[in-house]
């Protein structure tokens, strides 16, 4: 299965559907190997190696699902062409961190859809550096039940799987959870300053 | 005072959550779910609002929270999936690709059986005896061209082939000669089934001009033995001798010495001329049934990893059967 047998309508759908429909469109997105040989090229004509074009390939489809979900990509260019434009995207940046380059990044051929909207999708690494550190906190039974939430699992799906009494009880204990979190970052001033305010 | 250290502590004390509907408005602006004018009118709320602008800014952080979340999944979803397909049972299209290549094998040992019926007046001496396996090691009398030393003009001759044999052996195409193939020879008969001759001389030989129209008549007629002899006085650069020479090695059958010449290309620092010939190094070498596997996994590897090398779609298709996993 590669995403040449799913249309870019079916890709987008897939990905904004049930946690069944999302995996099959993240499978088709991550076996397709023309699209990750593409980019793992790009990458090694661009300094970079074979490992790094595989990272670079992996967090390319992470953040395409982001901004298919957050209604950032409004399908003006192929899917395959849109990935590409955020892999492209992705390494210059880290390419320019390696450099210390303190001018504007040089983006080469990027959609504009690309360069205008994914910078909103990026989670900056010290503020995720800081979720992880909170998460270790959380515990378990939180992040399972989070993860199914942001994986669009419906509240009784959640229930039978944590073995609540019903969809209410799911659904108060994800509001726990996430009030829980935000106990955490409150309570922090190095945390409280990543807030985006 | 002690008013004064009750509001203090008030205010140390954590926002008290807000009402469910406020959070389920502020969860509907930034998951982009309200209109334009909603969301108009609810960003001048939170500029005019402090408090509300720190709930909205902590349940953004809630929200990428739940994406690290899900990115952390969705990566050992990933390395799942990789390890699926490493341990998967090899795809059909390669049993595939092994009917075509007993197909080629086949037709040309019918040609070969053809060419002999037909053949009238060419003793079967003069052709390649078939007991002799076509992965010759480099013997002294058959260096490849830049080991060749100014006195010896003489062509180099194998010491146990009579002369006459080898000149008439080497004014024959590749085609006349290499149709000996047994089902042990399906690698060689791969490799010359997937030989094709490149447009070399377009601008190649120009730095020796009397010699250049020579060579490349002599290139042209598939006379390889004359190439390889006229190359012995060009004044050319090496690489592309060695690029001339390998091919014209290639076309007498000489695989050890052309594998040679294209792999002193490669090893040198002309990146370009090493991808032009890269490919023809693979076929080589195969046609040696593969006795420098090392080299020949290395290279077919650098061209697999690299899908902009020129010969990528062809190595793909045709040798990426035979590259280790």
């Amino acid at each position: 299965m590669n995403s040449k047998t799913y249309t870019d309508e079916q890709i987008v759908k897939g990905l904004t559907g049930n946690p069944r429909e999302r995996d099959l469109a993240l499978k088709a997105l991550f076996q397709n190997q023309k699209l990750k040989a593409y980019i793992i090229g790009f990458v090694r004509k661009n300094r970079g190696n074979t490992q790094d074009g595989e990272d670079v390939f992996q967090d390319a489809i992470i953040l395409l699902d982001r901004r298919v979900r957050q209604g950032g990509y409004k399908g003006t260019g192929s899917i395959d062409g849109y990935l590409q434009g955020i892999a492209k995207f992705i390494w210059y940046r880290k390419r320019d961190k390696w450099q210390n380059k303190t001018e504007a990044l040089t983006i080469e051929h990027i959609q504009e859809e690309v360069e205008q909207g994914i910078e909103t999708s990026i989670i900056a690494e010290e503020k995720k550096q800081a979720i992880k550190s909170i998460l270790q906190h959380l515990g378990d039974k939180c992040k399972k039940i989070l993860t199914m939430y942001q994986n669009k699992f419906s509240m009784e799906e959640i229930a039978e799987k944590m073995d609540f009494s019903g969809k209410d009880v799911a659904k108060n204990e994800a509001y726990r959870c996430r009030q829980k979190f935000r106990k955490f970052v409150v309570s922090r001033a190095d945390y409280k300053r990543l807030l985006d305010l | 005072m002690p008013f004064l250290l009750v509001v203090i502590v008030w205010n140390i004390k954590p926002e008290p959550m807000e009402s469910k509907d406020l959070f389920e408005k502020i969860e509907a602006y930034l998951l982009n779910k309200l209109s334009p004018t909603e969301r108009q009118a609810f960003e001048e709320q939170i500029s005019n609002d402090p408090k509300l602008a720190e709930n909205v800014a902590l349940q953004r952080f809630e929200l990428d929270m739940m994406e690290v979340l899900l990115e952390e999944e969705t990566k050992t979803k990933f390395d799942q999936w990789t390890k699926e397909s490493a341990t998967a049972p090899p795809n059909k299209p390669q049993f595939n690709r092994w009917i075509i290549l007993l197909t080629i094998v086949l037709i040309a040992m019918v040609s070969f059986w053809i060419y002999n019926q037909n053949k009238s007046d060419q003793p079967s001496s003069n052709t390649i005896a078939p007991s002799e396996p076509p992965t010759q090691q480099i013997t002294p009398e058959e260096t490849p061209i830049e080991n060749k030393t100014p006195e010896s003009n003489d062509t180099p001759k194998p010491a146990n082939q009579p002369q006459s044999q080898e000149s008439t052996k080497s004014e024959q195409p590749i085609a006349e000669q290499e149709k000996t193939t047994t089902a042990d020879n399906q690698l060689l008969a791969t490799a010359i089934a997937l030989y094709e001759t490149p447009d070399l001389l377009q601008g190649t030989v120009r730095s020796d001009q009397a010699n250049s129209s020579a060579i490349q008549a002599a290139f042209q007629a598939k006379a390889y033995q004359k190439v390889i002899d006229l190359l012995e006085n060009a004044q050319i650069p090496i690489a592309e001798q060695q690029q001339l020479a390998g091919h014209a090695h290639f076309g007498l059958g000489q695989y050890p010495q052309a594998s040679q010449a294209f792999e002193s290309i490669i090893s040198g620092d002309d990146p370009a001329l090493s991808e032009e010939v890269e490919w023809f190094y693979l076929l080589a070498l195969l046609a040696q049934q593969q006795q420098d596997q090392a080299a020949f996994q290395s290279t077919l590897r650098n061209i697999l990893d690299d899908p902009e090398h020129k010969d990528y779609e062809k190595t793909s298709k045709e040798l990426a059967p035979y590259l280790n996993q």
